[in-house]
């Protein structure tokens, strides 16, 4: 009320509020950083999953840590997002100052979060600690997470991606087991498409489900075998209108409109519900199958290019935000160390040799047998390719996937789509 | 202005007059100072702050702020996904407003009248209004899946219905529906009410002089309820401009860039790619749009919309 | 077409009489079908939580042909739906009281009292009526990091309660005030009743009218909030429900549709059945909106 009590004038009671503001936020600023509390803290780790089983083995391994350090430690939090919004929540609390201590990322995500300084360099505490044994760690695995040296998450999913095949579909449309074309050489992405043109044609259902464009760089599950890269190895040249990538997309979309091969955008066919006949995921999709139709894990199919497994990460990290860095990462050092990795395994594959084996992925994956794990995961695992990243993924990604939505449509100018795509992306490399 | 209005001439108690004058404008200002500091910290502030914000280049998970002048306004008028922005937040605009005004006052005539059963419509058609946008939205995802309830619907007379929302062609038209059908219930009883005003006495003479009842509402009805109208008008332009949850819900402003209007792109821009500065650039412009075009159609009323007084 | 036709006693032409009984009856027709898109979609939604999943999409049927309550076991466990419900009411009752409070007494400052530049203070609050949320969200996001108020629910209700939205209501209640006859407040003032007491006892009294209004738009508006606690809120628990309705998935990440559907209509049905109760209420408060009185 002061503002108006003596001669008020518009520019000075805007003045004067501006000033409010900025005393506000120089005030906040002091009171930001308090001295580091002396008692036992609470941690948080952001992840995306709401698995109940998830969380009851990592409330356990948390507890265990909690008993350990009980003067430093008084609980930890695993918060959940969704999988589609969990990008977006965890760079919007960071750039809030928020962060959490410890968080999951995503392996599109790795390359820009390392070069952005989002996560901390933790490898002076895993490398010291002899029960996390960096020797047994499967070479190649950490890459993505490493820089100059340090080791900024521990991928604590890696596991190649396979094919589920609907068997009842197949059957239902009169067509070839998989496990006989693989035995003759003849498990290629021109087989799938017509046996899934087939399964449309005379099912009415889907054909090759296709996730959802939002995640794209999972096409690299089929553009590898097309020899298709989205940019160059060293992230410097944008290559999304390469001849390749053209062919696979015209190949995508004659698949999806000039026969049924490929379920479009809109259709609500699914592999999980038994309407579609294949879908490329990893093992965990397994668990929410249940017997209501025969199915079948298969290695990925080869293209013109031939076959390439391709190896999908997930990785968790230390956020260089944490208030509390050094705890967090000895929580995760703890909470990835062999023994507790053991633990991790019940869910996911984890790079270490001690734990690829067949018993131990069999116990993760109780719905699939001994074939679907050596062949599928295991030995594919040896040769897969990781996935795409790029540091600046987040600020092209909804770029491309606008691009794709257009491809997937009838008469789509695939060519014309991909120029303009390359054209608008074309600032973020090089 | 009023702040003579107290010193009235050579009043025998001036003192006293002026100290109540005094005590008067205290007491108007104590009663006005919520909304106008909310205004200045809630309104004015922002829009320096991002005046500032759009001249830099800031990306809060890098840690970066960096003066970069006009770049980011550069960098908006030379994207194509900009201009496709500005293009169909344009078309969508026109869209809402054109239908919403229409469909408004035609439900408006139809249930301006005394008929059994008149107060049942009205609320039907009024319920959209007070449902949670969400909630709208959601359904609306269901209907007009591929294989939802529309087309299972239109199947039934042989009609192959498109895949609304995730074709190009389609989508901005079902966002359009969407929110016309979600909105036009608040517009109808705005009509309503102006329509209940016009005096049936005029009506009743234009009938006996033989003009049809399109004649009589276009010489009649209708110039008496413009400032309805503008009302109407404005509100729902402002409204189509700040269209985000469909958009957010359904397309994410696909397929491509079909339903990319400016307040998602905006959001987008800002917290998916963490391009605060851009971001900032982006709401300049939109605010810069809302200005205009209420300034336009606010001048637009001084002239067009007949008065009463 | 004109209903005055019914009232009307001598038909010039004998077309009137068939028009006096099929106009109506068309009337009825026209108004039934028009009602479908605004009735039909919440029919479905409430009906559809009592669908097996597999009816949900590729059927046209409103019922269930398959009765089942699956659904509604998972509405309150897969998301803290009652927790987001209660975040959504309180913060709505919040912003609706401060709302009112504020308003009122400054749209009566502005219609009545005399004060230094009112004219010009009374356009700065009108010129921030029409700002969209979008373009001030960015720096308001900011502060609120800055004041280590993210997650929490000041964000929600201080910038909605003190924003463009209270400058409607203010305008609401400064045309509402300029129409009231001046007559009343003179008579109290001659009996040497305050200014203040004259607008809470006397004026006040008579602002029912304006009140409803402003109470029905505002708490339509902040429980339909959806981009700011998109931007301001992590915790689930904290969330408001617009949010929390999008986040019904299996621990696949396979959406839950009529666990949805189901929590949706829940959402979705008290506001109805106050709306239906006070069906007059609403309709005529929010056909005021932006005219005088």
């Amino acid at each position: 009320m002061s503002l108006f009590t003596a001669k008020p004038r518009l520019r000075r009671a805007t003045v004067t509020v501006a000033g409010l503001v900025a005393a506000g936020l120089a005030l906040s600023a002091c009171s930001g950083t308090p001295a580091e509390p002396e008692g036992p803290v609470d941690l948080r780790v952001a992840l995306w999953s709401a698995n109940e089983a998830h969380h009851a083995v990592f409330n356990e391994i948390a507890d265990a840590f909690i008993a350990e350090h009980p003067d430093e430690v008084s609980s930890i939090t695993f918060d959940a997002y969704p999988l589609d919004e969990y990008p977006q929540a965890l760079v919007t609390q960071v750039s809030g100052g928020e962060a959490p201590d410890l968080a999951w990322v995503l392996n599109s995500n790795s390359r820009e979060y390392i070069e952005e300084g989002v996560l901390a360099d933790v490898s002076d505490v895993l490398e010291a600690d002899a029960d996390w044994d960096i020797d047994d760690i499967v070479p190649g695995t950490l890459d993505a997470w490493s820089k100059d040296g340090g080791i900024y998450a521990y991928p604590f999913s890696t596991q190649p991606f396979g094919m589920y095949v609907n068997l009842d579909l197949l059957a239902a449309a009169g067509q070839d087991n998989p496990r006989d074309l693989i035995a003759s050489g003849n498990w290629t992405w021109d087989k799938v498409t017509e046996m899934a043109d087939a399964v449309s044609k005379s099912t009415g259902q889907g054909g090759v489900q296709i996730q959802t464009w939002n995640i794209w760089v999972e096409l690299a599950t089929i553009w590898d075998s097309f020899g298709a890269k989205p940019w160059s190895a060293d992230g410097k040249t944008a290559l999304f209108d390469s001849p390749e990538m053209i062919e696979f997309f015209t190949w995508v979309n004659q698949n999806m409109f000039d026969r049924s091969a490929i379920v479009r955008p809109g259709e609500t066919f699914d592999f999980t519900a038994g309407t579609a006949a294949f879908k490329i995921h990893l093992l965990s999709t397994s668990g929410s199958l249940d017997d209501s139709f025969a199915w079948d894990f298969v290695p990925l199919p080869a293209g013109p290019d031939g076959q390439v497994n391709v190896m999908n990460q997930a990785a968790i990290g230390v956020l260089a935000q944490s208030k509390h860095p050094e705890l967090a990462a000895e929580f995760l050092d703890y909470f990835t160390n062999k023994q507790n990795a053991q633990k991790l395994a019940a869910f996911f594959p984890q790079p270490r040799k001690s734990l690829l084996t067949l018993d131990v992925i069999s116990a993760a994956a109780t719905k699939l047998n001994d074939e679907q794990i050596t062949g599928t995961i295991i030995e594919p695992g040896q040769s897969a390719v990781p996935l795409p990243v790029h540091p600046h993924y987040s600020q092209f990604a909804s770029t491309v996937a606008s691009s794709l939505e257009l491809i997937s449509q009838p008469d789509a100018d695939v060519e014309g789509i991909l120029h303009d795509l390359q054209a608008s992306v074309e600032q973020y490399f090089g | 202005m009023g702040q003579h209005a107290g010193a009235l001439p050579a009043a025998p108690r001036g003192a006293s007059r002026r100290a109540m004058a005094r005590r008067e404008a205290a007491l108007g200002i104590g009663m006005v100072a919520g909304p106008v500091l909310g205004a200045l910290v809630f309104g004015v502030a922002p829009l320096l702050f991002i005046g500032w914000y759009s001249l830099n280049d800031w990306s809060p998970l890098a840690g970066k702020f960096d003066f970069v002048g006009l770049n980011n306004f550069v960098q908006l008028f030379g994207s194509s996904t900009f201009q496709t922005s500005l293009a169909v937040t344009g078309a969508f605009v026109v869209g809402v407003v054109i239908t919403e005004t229409i469909v408004a006052l035609l439900l408006a005539t139809l249930l301006n009248r005394r008929m059994r059963g008149i107060g049942l419509f009205r609320a039907a058609y009024f319920a959209p209004v007070v449902v949670a946008y969400v909630a709208w939205a959601l359904v609306w995802d269901y209907l007009l899946a591929s294989n939802g309830a529309v087309n299972t619907f239109l199947a039934n007379f042989g009609i192959a219905g498109p895949d609304w929302l995730n074709s190009p062609s389609w989508a901005l038209f079902s966002v359009i529906l969407i929110v016309l059908f979600k909105g036009v219930g608040q517009n109808m009883v705005l009509f309503l009410a102006a329509l209940q005003s016009v005096p049936s006495e005029l009506l009743e003479a234009g009938e006996i002089d033989g003009a049809s009842p399109f004649a009589r509402f276009r010489a009649i009805t209708f110039p008496l309820i413009t400032p309805t109208v503008m009302m109407v008008l404005i509100l729902t332009t402002v409204g189509a401009l700040n269209i985000f949850v469909p958009i957010q819900l359904l397309t994410h402003g696909g397929p491509g860039n079909a339903t990319n209007v400016i307040s998602y792109y905006l959001y987008e821009v800002a917290f998916k790619q963490q391009e605060f500065g851009l971001g900032s650039a982006i709401g300049i412009v939109l605010f810069v749009i809302v200005l205009l075009l209420t300034l336009g159609q606010w001048s637009l009323r001084k002239r067009w919309v007949h008065d009463e007084r | 077409m004109s209903a005055d036709v019914i009232t009307r006693p001598a038909p010039r032409r004998s077309v009137w009489k068939t028009r006096k009984f099929l106009g109506p009856l068309a009337l009825y027709l026209a108004l039934v079908v028009l009602a479908i898109p605004f009735v039909y979609p919440l029919l479905w939604m409430v009906l559809s939580t009592f669908k097996p999943i597999a009816e949900i999409y590729g059927a046209s049927n409103l019922f269930p042909n398959q009765w089942t309550l699956d659904a509604l076991g998972k509405i309150f466990t897969v998301n803290p739906l009652l927790p987001q419900y209660w975040n959504s009411l309180y913060t709505s009752v919040v912003i609706t009281a401060i709302t009112v409070v504020f308003s009122a007494m400054a749209g009566y400052a502005f219609a009545r009292l005399r004060f230094p530049h009112v004219n010009k203070v009374f356009f700065l609050v009108l010129s921030t009526m029409f700002l969209p949320v979008e373009v001030t969200i960015i720096p308001i996001f900011r502060w609120t990091a800055e004041l280590g108020l993210l997650n929490t629910h000041w964000p929600l209700i201080i910038p909605m309660a003190f924003g463009p939205k209270l400058a409607i209501a203010v305008f609401i209640f400064r045309q509402f005030f300029l129409s009231l006859p001046r007559e009343l407040e003179e008579a109290a003032m001659l009996d040497g009743m305050n200014r203040f007491s004259i607008f809470a006892r006397i004026v006040m009294p008579l602002s029912g009218a304006p009140t409803a209004t402003v109470v029905i738009l505002t708490f339509l508006n902040a429980f339909n909030m959806y981009i700011e606690p998109l931007v301001f809120i992590r915790s689930p628990e904290l969330l408001t429900v617009g949010i929390g309705l999008t986040r019904y998935q299996d621990q696949y990440g396979d959406p839950l549709y009529n666990a949805q559907l189901g929590a949706t209509s829940l959402t979705v049905l008290p506001v109805l059945l106050v709306f239906l109760f006070a069906q007059r209420q609403f309709v005529e408060s929010l056909s005021r909106v932006g005219l005088k009185g």
